[in-house]
Order: structure tokens, then C-alpha cells, then sequence
């Protein structure tokens, strides 16, 4: 099991800085540049979205954080160790994206061999065994091998075993693939409750309403490229717009301080007066055409955020 | 009873383990050179950094302080690698400069001791990180491998082909036809080791090979190795078990070819042929009484048999043949018995035919104390011999007097034939650090008698059979481990079939036969022994039109030429240490020839698996850590 760390909500536990990978063929030729110096930090705590295209580096981030795969630039560090150093991982948890598992072994086998890999001890390991597969709902098919269960079912199970040894950071890979919306739902239920408990999560994801849902920051890659970085609130924002929700009344800036003494002089009730916001996706859409008009790397770490239909700086 | 031990192999014992390790630490190390001098260059070509700063890996680099004695350590190794080659080599210079052969071959230990540090030094760099692992690894963790290791070969249905034995255990005895009751228990337990060892190693070699690549490509070697898991572990506990299945698989076989053995051979042959004999073999020489009727050592005859296992002496000469015990045991002769000396000899007749064909070939066989006989009592010791006295009818007095004893009458020899005599223990009181001889003539002038080291010894006793049966099951065990180990470090890096393949043909290439094929190659290349050289030598010989004895020009393109021999021949050594020896593991001949396997020998076959495997194992480990499974 995992030690809980103290720290503060500022703590980072993913680091890279110019991270890069290419693939190079047998004889050593660049083959594809599947990363270009990629620098981001995710901070305890948070669900850390990570978006893009196919074939755009989010699954290549993964693994070279997990040491699946070794940078051809830059660094990589989980918890202050670099990606290939395992003994990070005693603090990690990871979901696959096709959750690949033993299929003959069945779902109690399977998280007892996961169990023991964390050298867990036999009578913890047999009742967070039971917690989980009684968590992922899989207590009816404990017994059955995974080469018999559906899609979601091996999903779930992937689920437990990335959880056996309460981990700090969890990593998911494509977490909604495959499930219903019931399943959908309890995902995400799940990864807010982890959320809650302390964890931080880092997830990668077609499917951008749930990233909306429940991810605090996000970052989107565009051909090994990162094209956006920031708050999902702050990003979605669309400033040259106001939106107030009040009973009656119109908003400006003066107008928010007259306001506010009007609506109290008339008696008013203020409920909320903020800027309203675009859909994740369509902020999405649009980076990726900019993108494919202006190719390159768009992100500066020093910009701010800009605004959903203003130019952004170079 | 027949009871031929073709003893052509030496199997390595305990006594000859100094300098096996010699051996083995410059062979190995030799390798180890090599490799940290490649490692090193490609390290600097591809802009990795220099080893000395980052370890052959590169995993020593970025450690903290605490840990900062690992790349000490390993940079001390570096350093004394050129110091002891250096003084290996000034020693052996050295060694030339004297002509007396004692300061010689004193300066040449020392040059030897000198090799062999600067092998252990090359050998620790270069598994330097290996060892610092070792100290990691997690029992619990490569248990638990080794468990889904063998739930995987279970439940994937690869142990169905042991049923093949069945098969076997119900028709072959419809195709084993045998004329003589002992040589059915020959054949059934070559049969039995031989279904064993096949159905065995086929199943190993997949299972091994297979079951790594096969994690890589579904991918399911992902979620393993984002857990806490060293690399080196997977292939541990992959090896651990398989080998613990494949284990358990053998046990079961070999009791199923126990019973199988038991009920199919008659009560005969098991009488004759279900020992486990523990000789005592001697070391032979020939002597000869030379013009001054002084005895000296002679090499022999050779009759012009392809075959020269054995080396025969003339009949009706004074030609004989001796084994020398010089280690007897201090017990073998006590209490005061009759010790028995079994033999066999080949004849090789000059003249056929007519009733002395069938009537064998007259053999005398005498046993000598050495530090009490002298031969010009013989005359003595025939009188008191022939004479009915108490002493001549008490062998073991008389043995006592004379420190000598051989038969009454010669015993008549035939082919394919084994014979048991028995000698006094007391012959063997006095021998004051002198081994026991026992001399064998031939008296049928116009034959000859063919004898090989193994075809004579002492029978000290007689081991339990069903034990011995077990140790050639462990025999077998032995290559079922090399061969488990090969295939799960190959496929470390390679595909399956590959591997699959590279397993089998080192293993092919281990069989004493083929394994001294290639040596004969190898020694084709080598001047000394083998006039006119290798190929290149051979290619300049045909154009220059010169044979094989003639000296050759050297130009520089010849010179050129003949140094691409000297190439062939370091990489056909560099070969055979890399090609395992499976004569060290191979005792089936015992076994179906009634002998006891010694103790020592197995024990010495384990060591030499264990030194052959490591440098494996630690190729593995330095493959798969660099190996990008996700790639």
C-alpha cells in the first residue's frame, strides 16, 4: 500500500520539462516525432485532463512517465524520480486503455497477483481484494476469468487493480471507453470521490463532456504539440462577454457596482452576475483547426489564457 | 552379463573445480572485456556519456551522495581490469625468458592467476548494476510471477502433449524385440530418458519462448511493469516457474516410466541389469619390457579401428596393460573381504576359426602392491601358490606376504562380454601412498586385447537403483533448466520464434558430437595443429600451387589472408564457450548401463550450469531494462 504523503495542494507530482520522443526505425532513422518539448506540471489533488487527436502524444505522455517508454529529450519525473525508476511506482496507479489483463485469471486471482506484486500482505490483500471487486460491482463475477467478461467488465476490473494499493496519483487512459452512460456516470462518479479523498488523477480522453465534467485543468496536444494549458473554467470563458443572472437588471462594470447597490436599493436579489461559457468542445474544435492552419506550437507557458474568439499571441 | 560403460566423456568431478573456475573466469571474463570495450564505444559514439559516469547502462548517473559508492565501486573495477592485464601479460613475457620448465611454469601460474583477476575484475563491471540489483529483488514479487507463470501454461492447455507418453508407454514394447534378457533394460530405460527428455524440452522451449513475447504484444506486460517491479524479476520469476512446473511434469514422468520399465522387462534382466554399480575407476598405461627386460611405458596398438576408443595390447608379448588406483578408499578394505573387479575387453583377432574362436582369448590378470612386490619373487610366489599349503589356500595371507596376487588360471575373454574377479583386501595394507595396480596379459599369441580407461575398475559397491534412476531423472533436469533459462533471456529481446529457434540450435550445437564437430573446425584453423592452415592459407596454397607443408612467401596480401584465419579460429573458440557442453549434463549411459552417477560429478554439473547460466542472466537483465516494451 501506499503511504500517504502530507503536503500542500501546491505540491507538483508530474513534472516534465521538454519532453520529447521519436521513434526511429531500425536502423536509428527518425521515423515519427511523437512529442516535441512538452512542459507541464500537475499538481496534488487535481484531475489533470489530457486531450487530443489520435496519434497526437497523449498516450506516448503516458508511458513515458510510466517508463513503457524511455525520452529522446527532456525529462519526465513522478514524484521527484524519473519515469523509469520503478520503486515511484508503489505511489501510482494505472488504468490502460484496453485494460490488458491476464485473461485466465479470474477477477479474485487477478487482483491477489497485483496484490502481491506491491508485497502486500496476505490478509490486506485478500480484503481490499473484496473492497475492490465490490466497489467496480464485479462481485457476482469474481469467480468467472476475465476471457469470459464484456467490455466493461474488464474495464472495471482494470479499474481495481489500478486502485489495489490505494495509490496517490492514478492514471487513466481512455476511462470511459467502452462503458454505457450508466457506466460512464459511475466513472466519473468514482474519479470525483477519488478526487475528494486526496488523489490526484491524470486522464486521457476522446470523450470531452466527461472531461468537462471532472477534470480542474487540462492540457490539449496537437501532433506532439501543446496547443492549450489551463484551468477548464478559465479556458471555457468566453471575456468579451458578460453574463449576469439577476432578476431585472442589465450588467456593466460601473454598472456591477451600481448594480449591486441598485438591485439592493430596488429591493432586488442578486443571484449571479459572471461571463458565460462555450462547450469544452467547441473550444476544441477550434484549437485544433487554428492548429491546422498555423502549425507549430501555439501554448507559451507565459501567455495568458486568451480569449475564446480573440487572436492569441505568438 | 554385459555391462559396457562407454566412458568417451570426462565428466567434470569436484576435484577439478579450481581449475574449471580458472577457466571460466578467463573465458567469461574475456567476454566481459569485450563487451564493456564495445559498450563503452557506443556509449561515446552515440553521445550517451562515458560508462565511468553513468555505468554501463547509464543507470548510476543522477544518484544522490549516499549512493554515490556504487559508481566508486565500479570505477575501481575499470581500474584494476588494465592492471591485472598488464601484469598478466609482462608475467607471461616473462615466463619466456627462462628456459629451466620449474621457474617456468611458476611464472606461467602466476600469469594464469593474473588472467584470471583481470577476468573477475571484467566480470564485476560489467554485472556490477546486476549485483546491485540483486539485493532489491522481492521473493514475494517473483513468487507471485512464478505462480501466473505456471496458472498460464496450465490453463492454456501447453502440458497436453504429455500425453504423447502415454502413447508410447502403450506401443513401443510391441516394437522392442530383444534377444538377451540384459540388454532389455538398456533399451527400455534409453527409450523411457529418451521420451522424457524430448517431450520435456519441446514443451519448455515454447512455453519459455513464447510467454514473454507474448506479454509484450497484448500488452498485458503493461500493467505489470507500471507496478513496483524490477524487469529482472519478470524474468526470474518467469524462469522460476517454469522450471517449477516442468519440475513437477518430470516427476510424474519419470515414476510413470519407472512402472513402465518394471513391468516390461522379465525377471532376468532385472536380476542382471537393475544395479547401480559405484566403480572405481583407475587411470591406464601400457607397459612393455624393452631389450633389457626392463619394464617401460608404452602407448600401445593401434589396429586401424576408426574407433579409437581403445587401445590394445599384443597377445603372447610381454605387452600388458595396468590401471592405477592411487585413491582407494581407506575403507574398501575393511572389513577382510574379497573385493570384485569387473572388466570387459575388445578382441581383435589376427586368426578365425575353429574351437579357440569360441573358447575366447586367454587373459591373465594380476593385482600388485606396488610398495611390497618385487618381481623377481614371482618365481616364489608361483611355488607357494601351486603348493597346497594353508597359505596358498588363504588368499588373503598370501596377498599379505607377497603384496602380489593373480589367478590360478588365465580366464578365457570373449567379445561383448563383462566378467567379475575378485582380489584380497589385504593387498591393499601398506601401499604407503602407492596406488594398487592391476596388470592384464593376453596369452593367445596372434590376438590382440582391447581395452579403454572404463573397461576395468573396482566395484566399491552397489548403490541403491531406484536412487540412481533419480539422479539421471536430475540429469535431465539439468538441460530442461538450460534450456527453460535460454529461452526466457532470448526472448527478452526477441520474438518468439526467434527465440524458439536460437534455444534449440544452441542445444543442438551442446551434443558432445556436434559440439566436437565444431571444434574440429575450429582446430582446422589453428598451424600447429593442423599443417597448411585454414581456409584463407588453404585458398593462397591452391594458387600458389604449393602443399600443405611447404613454407609460403608472406606479402602483405598473404599476410592479410592468413590473419582472417587467426580470426576465424578466436571466433570459433569464442563459439564453443558460448555454445553450452551438455556432456556435463548427460547421463542416460549410466543409468541404462547399470552405473551408479557420483555425487561429486552431479554436484560439479549444477556448478557448471549455474557459471554457464549467469552471464545469461545478466544479458537479460540489461536487455529488457533497455528494451522500450511499449514500443
Amino acid at each position: 500500500m501506499a503511504d500517504p504523503k502530507t503536503s500542500t495542494a501546491d505540491e507538483v507530482i508530474v513534472e516534465t520539462r521538454t519532453l520529447s520522443k521519436v521513434y526511429l526505425d531500425f536502423w536509428g532513422r527518425k521515423k515519427k516525432q511523437a512529442l516535441r518539448a512538452l512542459t507541464l506540471d500537475i499538481r496534488r489533488g487535481e484531475v489533470f485532463g489530457l486531450l487530443g487527436p489520435n496519434g497526437s502524444g497523449k498516450t506516448t505522455t503516458i508511458k513515458l512517465l510510466l517508463g513503457l517508454l524511455f525520452p529522446s529529450e527532456g525529462e519526465a519525473t513522478v514524484f521527484g524520480k524519473p519515469g523509469a525508476d520503478v520503486t515511484k511506482n508503489e505511489r501510482i496507479g494505472y488504468l490502460p486503455e484496453e485494460s490488458y489483463l491476464y485473461r485466465f485469471l479470474t477477477a479474485e486471482e487477478t487482483l491477489d497477483f497485483y496484490g502481491r506484486l506491491f508485497n502486500m500482505p496476505a490478509d490486506v490483500r485478500r480484503q481490499r481484494a473484496e473492497e475492490l471487486i465490490e466497489k467496480v460491482g464485479l462481485a457476482r463475477d469474481k469467480k468467472r476469468q476475465l476471457k469470459e467478461y464484456s467490455k466493461g467488465m474488464r474495464q472495471r476490473i482494470g479499474l481495481a487493480q489500478a486502485l489495489i494499493n490505494d495509490p496517490e496519483l492514478i492514471i487513466l487512459d481512455e476511462p470511459t471507453s467502452g462503458l454505457d452512460p450508466i457506466g460512464t456516470r459511475w466513472m466519473k462518479n468514482l474519479i470525483l470521490e477519488l478526487k475528494a479523498q486526496g488523489k490526484t488523477i491524470l486522464m486521457c480522453s476522446h470523450r470531452l463532456d466527461d472531461v468537462q465534467d471532472v477534470c480542474d485543468r487540462i492540457a490539449i496536444l496537437y501532433e506532439g504539440d501543446l496547443q492549450e494549458l489551463g484551468e477548464v473554467e478559465k479556458l471555457l470563458e468566453i471575456q468579451e462577454q458578460v453574463q449576469m443572472r439577476a432578476r431585472g437588471l442589465r450588467l456593466t462594470d460601473e454598472l456591477r457596482r451600481d448594480l449591486a447597490d441598485v438591485v439592493k436599493k430596488h429591493g432586488g436579489e442578486m443571484v449571479e452576475m459572471d461571463h458565460p461559457t462555450t462547450t469544452l468542445e467547441d473550444l476544441f474544435l477550434r484549437i485544433v483547426e487554428e492548429s491546422k492552419a498555423r502549425p507549430g506550437r501555439r501554448y507559451l507557458p507565459s501567455r495568458e489564457p486568451a480569449a475564446a474568439t480573440g487572436e492569441k499571441a505568438r | 552379463m554385459f555391462a559396457v560403460f562407454i566412458k568417451d566423456y570426462e565428466n567434470a568431478s569436484l576435484e577439478d573445480f579450481g581449475p574449471l573456475a580458472v577457466h571460466w573466469l578467463l573465458v567469461t571474463g574475456g567476454i566481459a572485456l569485450v563487451v564493456l570495450v564495445i559498450g563503452e564505444l557506443y556509449r561515446l559514439l552515440t553521445g550517451r556519456g562515458s560508462s565511468l559516469q553513468k555505468g554501463l547502462s547509464g543507470r548510476l548517473s543522477g544518484i544522490s551522495q549516499d549512493q554515490a559508492w556504487k559508481l566508486r565501486v565500479y570505477r575501481l573495477f575499470l581500474a584494476l581490469i588494465p592492471l591485472a592485464l598488464v601484469s598478466c601479460i609482462a608475467l607471461l613475457a616473462w615466463s619466456v625468458r627462462t628456459d629451466n620448465p620449474e621457474v617456468q611454469a611458476v611464472r606461467q601460474r602466476y600469469a594464469l592467476a593474473a588472467g584470471a583477476l583481470t577476468g573477475l575484475f571484467s566480470i564485476l563491471a560489467v554485472s556490477w548494476e546486476f549485483l546491485l540489483d540483486l539485493g532489491t529483488l522481492s521473493p514475494r514479487r517473483i513468487w507471485a510471477i512464478a505462480r501466473v507463470s505456471m496458472t498460464e501454461a496450465i490453463r492454456r492447455k501447453s502440458l497436453w502433449g504429455f500425453v504423447v507418453i502415454l502413447a508410447v508407454f502403450l506401443f513401443a514394447s510391441w516394437f522392442i524385440q530383444t534377444d538377451k534378457p540384459e540388454h532389455q533394460w538398456r533399451i527400455y530405460v534409453q527409450l523411457v530418458f529418451l521420451v522424457m527428455t524430448l517431450l520435456l524440452l519441446i514443451t519448455a522451449s515454447i512455453v519459455a519462448c513464447f510467454s514473454l513475447p507474448n506479454d509484450i504484444k497484448q500488452q498485458t506486460i503493461h500493467t505489470i511493469i507500471t507496478k513496483p517491479v524490477s524487469r529482472f524479476e519478470l524474468v526470474l520469476g518467469r524462469v522460476l516457474g517454469f522450471t517449477l512446473l516442468m519440475s513437477a511434469v518430470l516427476f510424474v514422468m519419470s515414476q510413470l516410466s519407472l512402472l513402465y520399465v518394471f513391468r516390461g522387462i522379465d525377471e532376468t534382466a532385472k536380476e542382471v541389469s537393475m544395479r547401480a554399480r559405484v566403480p572405481i575407476f583407475g587411470d591406464l598405461r601400457f607397459e612393455e619390457l624393452d631389450s633389457t627386460m626392463k619394464l617401460r611405458q608404452s602407448s600401445g596398438i593401434s589396429v586401424g579401428r576408426e574407433w579409437t576408443y581403445r587401445t590394445y595390447i599384443r597377445g603372447g608379448s610381454a605387452q600388458e596393460a595396468v590401471w592405477m588406483f592411487p585413491k582407494l578408499p581407506a575403507n574398501l578394505g575393511k572389513p577382510e573381504r574379497m573385493i570384485p573387479i569387473e572388466f570387459n575387453f575388445d578382441i581383435f583377432r589376427t586368426s578365425k576359426g575353429g574351437e579357440e574362436y569360441k573358447e575366447g582369448v586367454s587373459c591373465q590378470v594380476a593385482f600388485v602392491n606396488p610398495n611390497k612386490w618385487d618381481f623377481g619373487r614371482y618365481s616364489d610366489y608361483r611355488k607357494e601358490l601351486e603348493s597346497k599349503t594353508t597359505l596358498s589356500e588363504d588368499p588373503q595371507e598370501l596377498a599379505r606376504k607377497f603384496g602380489y596376487y593373480e589367478l590360478k588360471t588365465p580366464i578365457s575373454v570373449v567379445d561383448y562380454q563383462s566378467y567379475t574377479i575378485w582380489f584380497p583386501s589385504s593387498l591393499l595394507e601398506d601401499l604407503e601412498g602407492q596406488p594398487l595396480e592391476v596388470r592384464v596379459a593376453c596369452r593367445n599369441s596372434s590376438q590382440y586385447l582391447g581395452m579403454a580407461k572404463a573397461d576395468l575398475y573396482i566395484l566399491a559397491q552397489e548403490g541403491d537403483f531406484y536412487f540412481n534412476f533419480m539422479k539421471g531423472t536430475i540429469c535431465i533436469w539439468f538441460i530442461m533448466v538450460l534450456m527453460i533459462t535460454l529461452g526466457v533471456v532470448f526472448s527478452t529481446y526477441l520474438n518468439a520464434l526467434v527465440s524458439l529457434v536460437l534455444s534449440w540450435f544452441m542445444l543442438l550445437c551442446g551434443i558432445p558430437k556436434i559440439r566436437g564437430f565444431i571444434q574440429l573446425i575450429g582446430s582446422a584453423f589453428d598451424p600447429e595443429e593442423n599443417p597448411g592452415g585454414g581456409p584463407m592459407e588453404s585458398v593462397v596454397r591452391l594458387v600458389q600451387n604449393k602443399s600443405l607443408t611447404t613454407p609460403i612467401e608472406e606479402t602483405r596480401g598473404v599476410w592479410i589472408l592468413m590473419r582472417m584465419d587467426d580470426g576465424f579460429r578466436v571466433f570459433f573458440t569464442a563459439l564453443l564457450a558460448v555454445l553450452p557442453d551438455l556432456g556435463h549434463y548427460s547421463r542416460t549411459d549410466y543409468v541404462a548401463e547399470g552405473f551408479s552417477i557420483p555425487g561429486s560429478e552431479m554436484l560439479m554439473s549444477a556448478l557448471i550450469l549455474l557459471g554457464y547460466l549467469f552471464p545469461f542472466l545478466v544479458a537479460a537483465y540489461y536487455l529488457l531494462n533497455a528494451r522500450e516494451v511499449a514500443n
